[in-house]
């Protein structure tokens, strides 16, 4: 034995354990192939060594460790197992591997995250056309809104019309009473002039008489000399309606004269 | 010895991606695994980054495995010891001393059904660990530094502040008394290649 490959031979246990410098490693790895008793003395080395591991203190691994293992690396192995399905391909040196974990590791949180905004669209999707639908539906109700309200303007149906009669003979006081029926009910349409000036509380009002009751129609104040007033009332047979003069509003039956008065033949 | 060819039987069936081989695999040596990682690392999450990383590479490139050069757990060790050296010297962290607790292989061993080759493994583990304690203070600071924490002879020589002959020295006569006190572990374990 050289005093070189003496020298040498005192590295084995540091080539066995790796500890050398990579120009050693691999001086001493030319070296073993000459020295039969290192080459021994290594492999007995590397058998001890193999035993370290074992050595460890048993640790407790955290929970759910197994489960985080086992999803993350099926899990990313999925978008690529294709590629590498082809067999027979040269294995790849292990100190490429981490990098190609590590860019396969975020893949999987993609995915979800596309899941999630793939979901996330779909459902605004569906809220939009609820949306769509009900403001579909509430154009529809506006329209049939305004079709309602207009239609009774077109097909408002003027049951019965009588001339007011005074009843002072000389009286100017002219008047009109007007039944109409639309969908919304029937109405008593009343307009007067040549009415007196009112004084103090003084109030016209209008009565619907049946037989010798009358009923309270509403009371109107007149502007000069001009009255009306619209009431609805339910379909009803009165023979008469009727204007007073009262002397405030706050009568439920007739306490004044009458100012205008007319048959009718239906309510 | 039966777990051996099962090891093979399941890196087969790994290979051709079945999912509960690597399950099984995975649940067979979880424990020794992970305590070793955790020995190097010193940090839960750290180590289980690195049984990450090992399941990762078995999973997609089982074909690193050769069985006729030895057991799978002593690669797999292997394997372990690499990433998680990798990983300390990536955060450059030098990790402290860690306690023993010699209870907690007790608990582990009456803990779930042992195979002959997990308790023998075991067993080993308990008489390396003592050999290791038998070591000097400095031999088994040595030996911590670079089987542990992956430095080499220069790397070792800086951090103590010790002549390269001196860590040379320390070595051998570590790697010397572990050999006479293991040998005969090794060799039975050689036997079931």
């Amino acid at each position: 034995m050289t005093e070189e490959n003496k020298d040498l031979c005192e590295w084995a246990e540091l080539y066995a354990l790796g500890a050398l410098q990579d120009d050693e490693m691999e001086q001493f790895g030319v070296h073993l192939q000459e020295c039969p008793e290192c080459e021994k003395l290594v492999k007995e080395y590397r058998r001890v060594i193999e035993l370290l591991p074992l050595a460890s203190e048993p640790a407790e691994p955290p929970a759910e460790m197994k489960k985080r293992i086992l999803s993350r690396v099926l899990e990313a192995d999925a978008p690529v197992q294709q590629v590498q399905k082809p067999a027979g391909e040269a294995p790849k040196p292990v100190r490429e591997e981490p990098e190609y974990t590590v860019r396969a590791v975020p893949a999987p949180q993609k995915k979800p995250i596309l899941r999630y905004l793939s979901a996330g669209l779909a459902a605004a999707v569906v809220v939009l056309l609820i949306y769509t639908s009900q403001l579909r539906q509430d154009v529809d109700q506006l329209q049939h809104q305004v079709a309602v309200s207009s239609g009774p303007l077109q097909g408002i149906k003027v049951n019965e019309s009588v001339v007011l009669s005074p009843a002072a003979v000389e009286s100017a006081v002219k008047g009109l009473a007007t039944i109409i029926a639309d969908n919304s009910g029937t109405h008593l349409v009343v307009q007067a002039e040549g009415l007196p000036e009112l004084t103090g509380t003084e109030v016209y009002q209008v009565w619907l008489i049946k037989g010798d009751v009358p009923q309270n129609a509403g009371t109107f104040v007149s502007q000069g000399g001009n009255g009306a007033l619209y009431y609805t009332f339910e379909p009803q047979e009165y023979d008469t309606v009727a204007i007073t003069l009262e002397p405030d509003d706050g009568g439920e039956a007739p306490r004044g004269q009458i100012v205008l008065a007319a048959p009718i033949k239906q309510g | 010895m039966n777990e051996v060819a099962d090891d093979v039987q399941l890196m087969q069936q790994i290979r051709q991606k079945d999912p509960d081989a690597l399950e099984k695999l995975y649940d067979r040596y979880e424990q020794m695994v992970y305590s070793f990682a955790y020995r190097i690392v010193k940090d839960s999450m750290a180590a289980e980054e690195v049984m990450q990383e090992l399941f990762m590479r078995i999973w997609k490139n089982p074909e690193q495995y050769d069985s006729a050069k030895g057991k799978l757990s002593t690669w797999m060790f292997t394997v372990t010891r690499n990433i998680a050296i990798d990983q300390l010297r990536k955060k450059s962290t030098r990790p402290p001393q860690q306690s023993a607790d010699a209870e907690e292989l007790q608990q582990l061993r009456d803990t779930g059904a042992m195979t002959e080759d997990m308790v023998e493994m075991l067993l080993a583990g308990e008489q390396v660990r003592e050999a290791l304690q038998e070591l000097s203070r400095d031999q088994q600071q040595v030996m911590d530094l670079i089987y542990y924490q992956g430095l080499t002879q220069q790397e070792v020589a800086y951090h103590v502040a010790v002549p390269l002959g001196t860590v040379k020295s320390r070595v051998r006569l570590a790697m010397r008394q572990l050999q006479k006190r293991l040998i005969h572990w090794g060799r039975r374990d050689q036997a079931h290649d």
